[in-house]
């Protein structure tokens, strides 16, 4: 098993994140009384998701996808 | 002189959403407009930071105590995409909460009282007439509520809704006073004992 798993897993989080957002997005655009409050909110929280995305792709970037998942030896051995 | 006009520009907005919203009778005057205290939301901005500064910690710790773990290949792209995650989660929670906070309301007029509740996947708006209050309880718990005068009102009816609660208003004794005057005077138009002279 690759460690692509990880990847995954992350994406199935993402999806239910997207929902999420989706819902609490709709609300705020939908029941707001009229101000400028909802715009605002939705943009900071929007602006917000794309910085973690972004860092967390920053950070994965030299990560080789395609090493085989080995929990016991593999682990143990390149921690010690 | 922008700002002034923009701002009484959303006063106008805000009345008239109100008005709408309500269905507003030609004899009814809204009284409060109220929400949850603004300490509500800092406690919560207050968590959040803390929530937030908890993987830094942690990185650091683990950058001190097992600098290896960064150098694995696996265990690694693990951490991060669990860092990630735990960030788009406190990010989403603190958004919910604050759509809690924002879209929770309530509308006092001189008729009736509206509770408008916010959930993720619902939205609950409530009705109560104001000749239907039989009581109406204060209670402000701890030493925040105490000290930035803050707390819940209890409205209790003899319909079938037996409890119309009131979260973490501000002033919560001013408001349960004006409350019980206002059910007093709609409560003697409804029995015919008195004169309600906008109705």
């Amino acid at each position: 098993m690759s460690i692509s798993i990880f990847l995954i897993v992350y994406c199935v989080f993402l999806a239910v994140f997207v929902i999420f957002s989706l819902f609490a997005i709709y609300h705020l655009a939908a029941f707001v009384p009229p101000s400028s409050i909802a715009f605002f909110t939705t943009y900071v929280f929007l602006a917000g998701v794309a910085l973690i995305l972004f860092v967390s792709w920053a950070e994965l970037q030299g990560v080789d996808w395609t090493q085989t998942l080995s929990f016991v030896n593999n682990t143990y051995e390149s921690l010690y | 002189m922008i700002g002034r006009k923009h701002c009484l520009l959303l006063i106008i907005l805000m009345n008239l959403y109100i008005k709408k919203f309500i269905n507003q009778a030609s004899y009814e005057e809204i009284v409060y407009f109220l929400r949850a205290d603004t300490i509500i939301l800092i406690k919560q901005i207050i968590l959040f930071v803390f929530l937030l500064a908890v993987p830094f910690l942690a990185n650091y710790f683990l950058q001190v105590s097992f600098p290896e773990v960064f150098e694995n290949t696996i265990l690694f792209p693990l951490l991060a995409l669990l860092a990630s995650a735990y960030f788009l989660t406190i990010w989403l929670v603190f958004f919910l909460a604050f759509i809690d906070y924002y879209l929770d309301f309530w509308i006092v007029t001189n008729d009736r009282i509206i509770n408008v509740s916010q959930h993720l996947f619902s939205r609950t708006i409530s009705e109560l007439d104001l000749y239907k209050i039989q009581d109406v309880t204060v209670e402000a718990k701890g030493m925040l509520a105490t000290m930035f005068n803050y707390g819940n009102v209890y409205i209790q009816t003899a319909g079938a809704r037996q409890r119309f609660v009131f979260e973490n208003i501000p002033n919560p004794r001013v408001v349960s006073k004006k409350i019980m005057e206002l059910a007093e005077v709609d409560s003697k138009y409804h029995t015919g004992g008195g004169s309600s002279p906008q109705k």
